[in-house]
């Protein structure tokens, strides 16, 4: 019998995988971008939380939505200052993900100066810092709030997304832009604005995934590029073009990390951790043998 | 008032010319029809008078202004219509949704209200109007372009072949509607066909390009029944 706080600790980084995985299809849809910078969206996320935590004393979730916004802006800066001039001069795949290298680079060495002066300016811890928990009483059994927010916040962006792609004009509108953004434009539809809106919401939700972060490990200006691997994963698995495909894929590839890594170190295998990243890369190679196009294809076939 | 007079119109891509100065006019309420070999630089001309192309010289008034320099979505707010030949759909978006972008400016009553004129003038439309575009024939597609354009109450329309690939009596069905355009909505149409005969049948003046020059501008049945053109270029004859 599995742990059952592994189980939840599974559901937690899965929960955050899910998102992360969400947005970066996002911007892969509107851009077609392999964002390498995609990871330090969520670190900029949870230094603007922690700054308001640290500095202007505010209760840890109640900076959640701070977190969407640093993210969010810092996503639309990245796509109206670059990504959107880079690719009106007709910039490719190739040179785009060139691009967002230098962004990923550019955005931990600021975090590292923003970093030293909240260490120097605030006396604060600045790196390696956690989040404390509340734990949740939920029928005689004690649940960390982390398990009860992350759930919830998942379920709830979920459902404003669906509510906003497929029930709102402005939502078919970007579904179109995606889809064929020179038609579109005859059309007379802004593709730009619809882009810019899209990296917001791509920004804001990995900034919550963020602020998710150091509630399970502690939390430095690099972990956005720690993290960037099983993000990309999850996307992949998904079909790199579904959205619903990305968010079963962070679960995917989420559950199989920790359980995979959980199980092989119980006896009688007893192996190291440090295979852990390797299983969503197997999990990844043997989806896409069997299913080239995704996961997203079985349900997205033809219809 | 001509529709449109268009002066010397030198069309490409980036630096390459493929229109060398085309010269002609579309006069009120006529249906006039552009053929040529594949290759000819039908489409592009279209595509430059809706500004999708890049104009490297020349003029083109429209209802006597000037919209050489606009763009696309302003010469669509001056009543200018265009069917692309190809991708004139979003194949991901219901056949509704694809209406509803096309009226996007428009409020909510406003749409209803031209959204029942267009069946009106499409029933054929009103059974697949909840399905995915993607699912969708070749015909049923053409008619939801052709929709999306009339949602936004044209006063003049450009189509690019919106018959090929299709049945024969799909492409009569299209044929229909597009006359109708003119006899009973007053409309002008530009039509660019690879049906040369069906085409030159039903319009009033023709224009025949040739590796992006003139080669005929005058009446339809003229060209239709021209000894050489008509099967040198357009594989007729009688
Ligand atoms: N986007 C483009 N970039 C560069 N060249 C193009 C582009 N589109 C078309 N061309 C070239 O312009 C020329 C004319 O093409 P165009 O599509 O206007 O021909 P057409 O008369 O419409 O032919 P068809 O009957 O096959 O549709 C062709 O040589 C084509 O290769
Ligand atoms: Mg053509």
């Amino acid at each position: 019998m599995i742990d059952p706080n592994i189980l939840l600790d599974a559901l937690v980084y899965s929960n955050m995988l899910a998102l992360l995985s969400l947005s970066l299809t996002l911007t892969i849809m509107t851009l077609k971008v392999a964002n390498f910078a995609h990871g330090d969206l969520a670190i900029i996320g949870v230094y603007g939380a922690y700054t308001f935590i640290v500095i202007a004393g505010l209760a840890t979730y109640l900076t959640m939505p701070l977190a969407f916004l640093f993210g969010g802006i810092y996503a639309v800066l990245c796509y109206l200052l670059i990504y959107s001039p880079l690719r009106r001069r007709g910039a490719n795949f190739v040179m785009l993900m060139i691009a967002s290298m230098a962004i990923d680079i550019a955005t931990r060495a600021l975090l590292q100066i923003y970093a030293d002066l909240l260490k120097f300016n605030f006396k604060v811890y600045s790196r390696a810092f956690i989040f404390n928990d509340f734990t949740a009483n939920i029928l005689g059994v004690q649940v960390r709030g982390l398990v009860l927010v992350s759930s919830l916040s998942v379920i709830a962006l979920l459902a404003l997304l669906y509510i906003l792609l497929m029930k709102t004009k402005f939502g078919v509108a970007m579904r179109a832009a995606i889809e064929n953004p020179a038609l579109a434009e005859v059309l007379g539809i802004n593709v730009e604005k619809v882009y810019a809106t899209s990296w917001f919401l791509a920004g804001g939700f990995a900034g919550i995934a963020g602020f998710f972060l150091p509630f399970r490990i502690p939390t430095s200006p690099d972990l956005g590029f720690i993290i960037l691997l099983p993000i990309f994963a999850a996307s992949i698995l998904g079909g790199i073009n579904s959205l619903s495909g990305a968010v079963v894929g962070g679960y995917i590839v989420g559950f199989s990390e920790i359980l995979g890594t959980y199980l092989l170190s119980q006896p009688p295998i007893n192996l190291s951790t440090a295979y852990r990243p390797a299983i969503p890369f197997t999990i990844l190679i043997i989806t896409l043998l069997l299913l080239p196009q995704g996961i997203a294809s079985l349900w997205s076939r033809g219809d | 008032m001509a529709v449109f007079d268009v002066e010397n119109l030198k069309v490409g891509y980036g630096k390459l010319e493929i229109l060398h100065g085309v010269t002609f006019k579309v006069e009120k309420n006529e249906l006039f029809v552009i053929v040529g070999p594949n290759g000819s630089g039908k489409s592009t001309l279209l595509k430059g008078l809706f500004g999708l192309a890049t104009i490297m010289g020349g003029k083109i008034l429209f209802n006597g202004e000037d919209v050489t320099k606009l763009p696309p979505h302003e010469r669509s707010k001056k009543g200018l219509a265009y069917h692309p030949q190809l991708n004139n759909t979003f194949e991901n978006l219901s056949v509704r949704e694809n209406i509803l972008l096309a009226g996007y400016f428009l409020d909510r009553d406003e749409l209803e209200r031209r959204l029942e004129k267009v069946l009106e003038f499409l029933p054929e439309i009103r059974g697949f109007m909840d399905r995915k575009v993607r699912t969708l024939s070749g015909g049923e597609r053409q008619m939801v372009a052709f929709a999306m354009n009339m949602i936004k109450e044209p006063n003049t329309v450009m189509f690019d072949e919106p018959t090929a690939a299709l049945s024969p009596k799909m492409a009569d069905l299209i044929f229909d509607r597009i006359v109708k355009l003119k006899t009973e909505y007053g409309l002008t149409v530009v039509l660019v066909e690879q049906n040369a005969k069906k085409a030159l049948e039903l319009g009033d003046r023709a224009m025949l390009l040739v590796t992006g020059t003139v080669k005929f501008l005058g009446p339809a049945d003229e060209l239709l029944t021209h000894e050489d053109l008509a099967s040198m270029y357009l594989g007729l004859r009688d």
